[in-house]
């Protein structure tokens, strides 16, 4: 590709695959020999499991394996703990479930329907417990803990290398960043906004499920098909997990129906692989939309911010406060937290910084990545701030966004140095294609159509997106 | 106990025995190898596994083979001949409509159906038809442009 083709489109090349319907999937593909794996599922946001009695589903015709906490902890073969940055999860739940949907066992089976007969008559006795259900409830003193100790890996992404749940509470990470001195920079502000912003969980809702294909050979060489987005990290959790060495694991990845960050960690991989170890042959698990309900979502959020401003609209001073709602398990959540808190104070210069950044843990589907990393819930909050605070200074959104954003040069919260930002032009670049019209802010703050019944809003944000430097290895 | 049924899939004739309860979209994947339509939300909410029941768009997740016994059924591997695509096809690709593709070949048969009824549709008349069918990648603005090219050129 030379300079020139910049700004030229292209035909991609999966383009002419994909409109013929010709791109294979996961769920399009069988392997030779391939039995249905399908998973039982808590149905207690929060309960200890006394007794699984499978002896009915064994007997189901078609049954080829059943799997439960057993031949997770029984098994020298298997480590039963793993996780993206803490090892919180096990393949099927084994003290106890820990959200609505957690895997409890899970079924091979001839065909799907014997698979489905065999969930029904496995027997789980529950015992209920008291349940977390929001960060307010999970932070309270006394409350229930999701989990009552959290296993650390050995070795990690070095980004998340120092990174500890705090023990004895909810919170799976406290991420802080504090910078010049907080109070005087308050005491400096001719006017200071508190505001608390809340978003709630949502769903990537891709297309294509998860699902998973997962053959072990007798020699223990596993092949994975797998709708990951991240084959290498699957890779490595699988090797950690089933205690083989990394060249024994193949995860191959067909075309994938949409990601967005819900299918970056391992999700139905270790079950299937587990599945197909017990089973002798191949297992093929795709899960239903309900089940990706269960499975992932996007963190929601209670995010405080107080700003101090003075009264031409330069920012002083940042105090934030954000609690993201991690669900039962950390799968990313750590490195979530990290991101919101780097970007709570947006692409802007405010010298006197106190950031606190928290995932909680509650008793609800575990959340994780979801285009952006918990930065669209911290821009969010942002830009909303911005636009309160210009409203409440009568000044235009946008003379208020160039006169505190980063100029060439400028240092990040981290102190790096800023280069090629173009944030001024891109805004003005903007405002000009959307027919921005600064006098009209000074006055009323919206900007209003003609018609008496239809009214036009018009707004312009921007943010920055934390990369993970230096690196992830 | 399952029935006897025949239909024409793409121009062929063919039969298949089916239980009662087997939906269309199962008997066009299982039986006949024809995948290009998906399964999505299993509530006739998303379009991935749209596919045309004598012209018209149906959620083949929710409509049952039984249902088809001697109807035309059009999935998205009918559209090409003699190794030519039509002309949706043909503008998807132009446009860049489409990104994972899981959605593709719903959106390509409601744009198909809807231009086979409607030459020269409005804008608002291609939302109204395509408001059945999900993008979760975000081509909406692309789907448009494709579906109005076509239309521009009849």
């Amino acid at each position: 590709m030379e300079l020139a083709d910049i700004g030229k489109t292209f035909r991609r090349l999966d383009y002419e695959t994909k409109v013929t319907g010709r791109a294979q999937y996961l769920a399009d593909m069988n392997v030779p020999g391939m039995c249905h794996g399908k998973i039982l599922r808590s149905p207690y946001t929060h309960a200890r499991i006394l007794k699984i009695d499978t002896a009915k589903a064994l007997k189901v015709p078609g049954v080829v394996a059943v799997l439960t906490r057993d031949d997770i902890l029984h098994d020298e073969g298997i480590e039963p703990y793993y996780g993206p940055v803490f090892k919180d999860q096990t393949i099927v739940a084994v003290e106890k479930v820990r959200h609505v949907g957690d895997p409890v066992a899970a079924v091979a089976a001839l065909s799907v329907d014997a698979a489905e007969e065999a969930l029904r008559l496995i027997e789980v006795d529950y015992q209920e417990l008291p349940a977390v259900l929001d960060v307010h409830q999970a932070l309270r003193s006394g409350a229930t803990l999701v989990h009552d100790s959290v296993k650390l890996p050995s070795s990690g992404f070095a980004d998340l290398a120092e990174i500890k749940p705090v023990e004895g509470t909810n919170v799976c990470t406290h991420f802080k960043l504090d910078r010049g001195d907080i109070q005087k920079g308050f005491a400096e502000a001719d006017h200071v906004f508190e505001d608390t912003f809340t978003l709630p969980a949502t769903q990537h809702c891709f297309l294509e499920t998860h699902a998973c294909i997962a053959s072990v050979e007798p020699g223990g060489r596993i092949t994975v098909w797998a709708t990951t987005q991240n084959p290498f990290v699957v890779r490595t959790q699988l090797a950690n997990i089933f205690k083989v060495p990394v060249a024994k694991v193949r995860v191959i990845v067909l075309y994938l129906g949409g990601g967005y960050g819900g299918k970056v960690y391992p999700k139905v991989e270790p079950i299937t692989v587990a599945l197909a170890q017990k089973a002798g042959r191949p297992v093929r698990v795709v899960l239903s939309r309900e089940e990706v309900f269960y499975t992932i979502t996007k963190h929601a959020a209670v995010i405080r911010m107080k700003t101090g401003v003075k009264k031409d609209g330069t920012l002083v001073a940042r105090e934030c406060e954000i609690h993201l709602d991690t669900g039962a398990y950390a799968e990313i959540g750590p490195r979530v937290a990290k991101k919101s808190g780097y970007t709570a104070c947006g692409p802007y210069r405010i010298p006197n910084l106190k950031i606190d950044s928290y995932s909680v843990y509650t008793n609800k589907p575990p959340a994780g990545a979801f285009r952006g990393f918990g930065v669209s819930q911290s821009a969010w909050a942002v830009e909303s701030q911005m636009d309160i605070i210009a409203a409440a200074l009568k000044m235009d959104p946008l003379e208020l966004r160039k006169k505190n954003g980063y100029n060439e040069g400028d240092p990040f919260v981290t102190e790096e140095t800023l280069r090629a930002i173009g944030l001024k032009e891109c805004l003005d670049e903007v405002a000009k294609s959307i027919g921005w019209d600064s006098n009209k802010f000074k006055s009323s703050g919206i900007q209003s159509s003609k018609s008496e019944n239809i009214r036009r809003g018009k707004g312009l944000a921007c943010m920055i997106k934390a990369t993970i430097t230096p690196s992830i290895s | 106990m399952k029935k006897a049924i025949s239909l024409k899939v793409n121009g062929l004739e063919r039969s298949a025995e089916v239980e009662p309860r087997l939906t269309l979209l199962d008997l066009v994947r299982e039986q006949f190898g024809l995948t290009g339509a998906k399964l999505g939300c299993d509530i006739q909410v998303c379009g991935a596994c749209t596919l045309l029941l004598d012209g018209k768009p149906v959620s083949a997740c929710s409509f049952l083979a039984v249902d088809a016994d001697g109807c035309e059924v059009l999935t998205v591997e009918g559209l090409s001949a003699n190794g030519k695509l039509h002309p949706v096809q043909e503008s998807f690709m132009e446009f860049g409509a489409l990104q994972c593709g899981y959605c593709t070949s719903g959106f390509i048969l409601s744009a198909k159906a809807l231009l086979d009824e409607c030459e020269q549709p409005s804008e608002q008349q291609i939302r109204d038809y395509r408001a059945g069918n999900f993008c979760r990648c975000g081509c909406y603005q692309e789907i448009m442009q494709a579906v109005k090219n076509v239309a521009g050129k009849s």
